[in-house]
């Protein structure tokens, strides 16, 4: 009953988005209004239809209705319920339905706080936004619908083990809220390319979505990135993997756009590059969901594989980025320039941000899909690893971090390099002292990786160094200072926490890059090993037996200098259903780095003698507390709704010479 | 039904909903996107003067930022244009009516018409499946259970005893005849035991009383003397190996010891009876008569072998109307078979016979002349 029910709204949902794409975009042209309106009960009843839809299936999967194929196939009732209903979206289809589910959020979101917008912009959004939605439900309905039934079986098939955990209940669904949030950005800008007129209000609409969907891209690629490091037993926590890739790239899309938008917000400049890179944004999304939910990849996190599927995705990627990027060569000659600036100013270093940033992605993109098109063409499978993107993509982040606390030194229109440099002296100072400690103390390792630090730690404190700028910390009195502080606006406070997180995370990168250890070993009970400084006891392995798993759990008690510090207990689990093995490391969280122990397997013919491995990954945590920092700067920056304004400095000649055109 | 009434009630309300702005009065054209833009430079403005207030600008960069957001405002304001042609406006708000009708009979029929390609109400399942379902998912959870710890510990005869049943009861007769096996061995003979085992085991080849389940048989006649079906089994045990007469005693000693109204007596009589035919068609060296499994055999032997396995076949009838002269459809079948053998001679001795056997019964030779007229025997 009910799971007909969601079915039947899943495909009135379809409708609806038909009649959203058509009725508002016919009234915006027409400049009729009650076919305009149309547009926000529409975007509703799509939010309220697809919410139905998904409770109806997750229903499915919490009773455990195995009449369902989804269901059977993905599901087991012995799986705690936690899983079972994060079971919903770890698989292809249910996946698929979250995606739309989260877009009929954004464009109902458009529909509720759009009451300023103007009538014909708010119209052509959601009828793009729509025109999204009708792509992605014809996909779900006719190519990969969950609610397609199979004679009623008594048990169902179970999900993946290694998709059994905390991690992957939040990662998909932030994930995705960044992956489709972006379509808030690329809606608005068809939608101006369509109206060939870019509104004043048009930034000041685009630029918090594009960072409420940055902030979720933010964490759901940190929390990728920590339940690899501590699921897949490697002991590393970013592989370079074509599936991080695909969520990294459009990461640094989202990040030049959320700059350019700035730009264009506070200086109405950049206007036509922001439209273009806001489309490049969702394009990249829309990439990275082809590239796993088509199945052209084979790794680690491609779970949910369909090929079949892959020409259907493929068909929406050319429609929707073909049908944006013709409109924009057509549409965009016509747009109004925005404003001049000089080289050298605010709009200069964020033209280089997004220039190294854009490169960057580049760069990952020629990486991630190189292979594949050379596998198509010639039929030669090779694999770009991490040397690739070391090599690429590691220098041209250099140049964009030097520069990075530099730029909001700059004053807007027109700045001077030297004065801001002044003022970041402190920094400058703390970074070369880090130089000197880190290459003091770290006898081995690559020598680079002093001065990596030294980069992190010259972001970190460039941030705190503008803070104290801005503020006049020590150029004027205390209560001068404080009142400052504290009337310094949220949006400038989230910039500077979240530049501080790129430090803190760079920082992080290169200790652990640099100096983890590794030691792999085959130990009997009683024996010892040594690795970082602490000493490491082998007790034994005991059976246990989980929910759903059975699981042989080693015991290891740590010390260090003779003083008993913490017991590890990595273990192995073999699931139920389906009889899979995954492995849990037991991790030591010290302020100075993890201590990381994997259980491999028991030597065959050795009484009680085990493979074990175990990594020191010196720092390694600084790199998720750093991009916690980055998506807090990002949330206080958005709670500032306040108008943002930069203000120029004013030339003290004419310097008609010095200015050039935005762009 | 409830369901497709619950369907037209959705559709019917999201329709209203979305529509309702084309029902509602045609609404004079909101501000054009001039005049919106000149509204957001103003809030810019009002901003500004708020940051000089705080503070948090200078006079100077306070006076160079209002200078450039008048600009913008000015050049909005002349921007303020209308669009769309008034005229064509005014006839489209006449079509708001065929509008809405169209909206709503095309998201009907996309909407009913994709439902009915991939909804499935038929493939609800019904409560009875779902509680068979369940059970069978119960008995296989339980089964997993008792299998996980039997790999752990091999020797838990409970563990056995108590996974045996439910193997047989799933089917899974070798794995039953096993288990039980393992509980014998470690928990020793009980009746319960011996009986699954020699149940699974015989229904494991296929309805043979395997040696396996002779022992087990034996045992619990044993143990257990006043059980019925140890004694059955092992008369079904003499009977497959060919000794009919001490099956045929022991059948009928068992008849004789239990009581009317016993469910099994059924069985027991339609063996009685079997094995008493096959008795006699052993004493009179030949089969009871032709089975379908006999006329399957002839069907794949060569002429001369058919001939010879029907005058064998023919033959037995005959003996068999010897000794109970009574049935007419056999007389009737023995000249029919003796006419087309093309024993003349035969037909009209087994006629004249069967004339004798039915004197004083009118039908029956009243058939029996027709027979013979038909045969042209003459009469």
């Amino acid at each position: 009953m009910i799971v007909e029910f969601g079915h039947f709204a899943l495909l009135l949902a379809l409708a609806v988005a038909l009649v959203q794409m058509v009725l508002p975009a016919l009234g915006a042209r027409t400049g009729d209004a009650n076919l305009m309106r149309v547009g926000e009960p529409a975007a509703l009843a799509q939010l309220w239809l697809l919410t139905t839809a998904f409770a109806a299936l997750t229903y499915a999967y919490v009773t455990s209705d195995f009449s369902v194929e989804n269901v059977w196939a993905n599901s087991h009732t012995d799986k705690p319920l936690i899983y079972r209903i994060s079971g919903v979206w770890g698989n292809h289809e249910g996946s698929m339905l979250l995606w739309v589910l989260i877009l009929a959020v954004f464009g109902a979101a458009v529909a509720i706080f759009g009451a300023n917008l103007p009538w014909t912009l708010r119209a052509n959004v959601l009828a793009v936004q729509a025109a999204i939605a009708v792509a992605f439900l014809v996909f779900i309905v006719f190519a990969s619908n969950p609610f397609t039934r199979i004679p009623l079986q008594p048990e169902g098939r179970g999900l993946n083990p290694i998709l059994q955990d905390p991690a992957l209940a939040i990662h998909p669904p932030l994930l995705y809220a960044g992956y489709v949030g972006l379509s808030m950005a690329f809606s608005f800008a068809v939608a101006a390319l369509i109206e060939g007129r870019i509104d004043a209000a048009w930034a000041r609409w685009v630029r918090p979505w594009t960072l409420a969907a940055w902030i979720f891209l933010t964490l759901g690629i940190a929390m990728g990135s920590w339940w690899a490091y501590y699921e897949l037993g490697w002991g590393g926590w970013w592989f370079w993997d074509p599936v991080e890739n695909a969520s990294f790239m459009p990461w640094l899309a989202a990040t030049a756009l959320l700059h350019s938008a700035v730009v264009m917000e506070k200086r109405e400049a950049l206007k036509v590059w922001t439209i273009l890179l806001a489309i490049l944004a969702f394009s990249l999304s829309l990439i990275g969901t082809f590239l796993v939910r088509s199945g052209v990849l084979t790794s680690v996190h491609a779970f949910a594989v369909d090929p079949r599927r892959g020409v259907f995705i493929l068909m929406i990627l050319v429609v929707l980025i073909g049908g944006a990027l013709a409109l924009y060569a057509r549409r965009a000659p016509y747009l109004r320039q925005g404003g001049l600036f000089a080289p050298i100013s605010r709009e200069g270093a964020l033209v280089l941000n997004n220039v190294l940033l854009t490169v960057g992605c580049g760069t990952v993109f020629v990486g991630t899909l190189y292979p594949l098109a050379l596998e198509s063409i010639t039929g030669d499978k090779i694999s770009v690893g991490p040397p690739y993107f070391n090599s690429t993509f590691a220098p041209l982040m250099v140049p964009l971090l030097l520069a990075l606390p530099l730029g909001p030194m700059l004053a807007w229109k027109r700045g001077d390099v030297p004065g801001a440099l002044q003022r970041l002296l402190t920094a400058a100072v703390l970074s070369l002292l880090a130089l000197v400690v880190t290459a003091a103390l770290a006898r081995r390792g690559p020598w680079l990786a002093p001065f990596a630090v030294a980069l992190g730690v010259w972001v970190a404190a460039g941030a705190v160094c503008e803070w104290a700028s801005r503020i006049k910390l020590f150029s004027a009195s205390v209560e001068e200072a404080l009142r400052r502080a504290a009337n310094l606006p949220r949006s400038a406070y989230g910039g500077m926490l979240a530049h501080a997180g790129v430090g803190v995370m760079v920082i992080g990168i290169a200790a652990t890059s640099a100096w983890q250890s590794e030691v792999v070993l085959t130990m009997k009970p009683g024996e010892r090993a040594e690795i970082a400084g602490y000493e490491l006891t082998f007790r034994d392995v005991s059976p246990r037996r989980g929910p759903n798993y059975q699981e042989q759990v080693g015991l290891l008690t740590v010390s260090q200098g003779g003083s008993a510090v913490t017991e590890l207990h990595p273990s192995k689990r073999t699931y139920d259903a389906p009889r899979q093995t995954t492995s849990e490391a037991g991790i030591h969280a010290a302020l100075s780095g993890d201590l990381y122990a994997v259980l491999g397997d028991e030597v065959a013919g050795s009484d009680g003698a085990w493979v074990i491995r175990l990594y020191f990954n010196p720092l390694v945590r600084l790199i998720w507390i750093g991009a916690i920092i980055m998506s807090l700067g990002g949330l206080l920056s958005l709670s500032d709704r306040r108008l943002r304004i930069g203000a120029p400095r004013r030339a003290r000649r004419r310097p008609e010479a010095a200015t050039v055109p935005a762009e | 039904m409830l369901l497709w009434v619950a369907f037209a009630v959705l559709t019917g309300g999201v329709l209203a909903f979305v529509l309702a702005p084309l029902i509602r009065p045609a609404r004079p054209t909101a501000a054009s996107s001039g005049e919106h833009a000149v509204a957001v430079y103003r809030d810019q403005l009002k901003e500004l003067d708020a940051e000089q207030a705080r503070g948090v600008l200078g006079p100077a960069e306070a006076e160079a930022a209002r200078l450039e957001i008048s600009r913008r405002l000015l050049a909005a304001a002349g921007d303020a244009t209308q669009p769309g042609d008034p005229g064509f406006r005014a006839l489209l708000e006449s079509r708001h009516a065929t509008y809405s009708l169209l909206a709503a009979v095309a998201v009907a029929v996309v909407t009913v018409g994709l439902y009915i390609l991939y909804g499935s109400i038929a493939a609800i399942p019904t409560d009875a499946q779902r509680a068979a379902a369940r059970e069978q998912a119960a008995i296989s959870r339980l089964v997993a259970q008792v299998e996980d710890r039997l790999r752990t510990v091999p020797t838990d005869g409970k563990g056995w005893d108590v996974i045996a049943p439910v193997y047989l009861k799933l089917g899974r007769f070798q794995d039953a005849a096993d288990a039980y096996t393992k509980a014998l061995s470690l928990l020793g003979e009980t009746s319960a035991r011996l009986a699954g085992l020699a149940e699974s085991s015989m229904l494991a080849a296929g309805g043979v009383v395997t040696p396996e389940a002779r022992s087990a048989y034996e045992k619990l006649a044993k143990l257990d003397p006043l059980r019925i079906e140890p004694r059955f089994w092992l008369a079904m045990a003499k009977e497959q190996a060919g000794d009919l007469e001490a099956a045929l005693a022991e059948y009928k000693a068992i008849l004789g010891a239990s009581p009317e109204n016993a469910p099994y007596r059924t069985h027991l009589e339609a063996r009685v009876r079997e094995v008493t035919s096959l008795i006699a068609a052993r004493a009179s060296g030949t089969p009871a008569g032709p089975t379908a499994a006999d006329l399957a055999a002839a069907a794949k032997l060569d002429p001369a072998q058919r001939a010879q396995m029907i005058t064998q076949m023919v033959e037995s009838l005959a003996a068999r109307l010897r000794t109970n002269g009574n049935d007419l459809p056999g007389w009737l079948r023995l000249v029919r078979a003796y006419a087309v053998l093309e024993r003349r001679q035969d037909a009209q001795a087994a006629l004249a016979e069967a004339r004798r056997n039915f004197t004083g019964n009118a039908d029956a030779l009243a058939q029996l002349a027709a027979l013979a007229s038909s045969l042209g025997l003459g009469s």
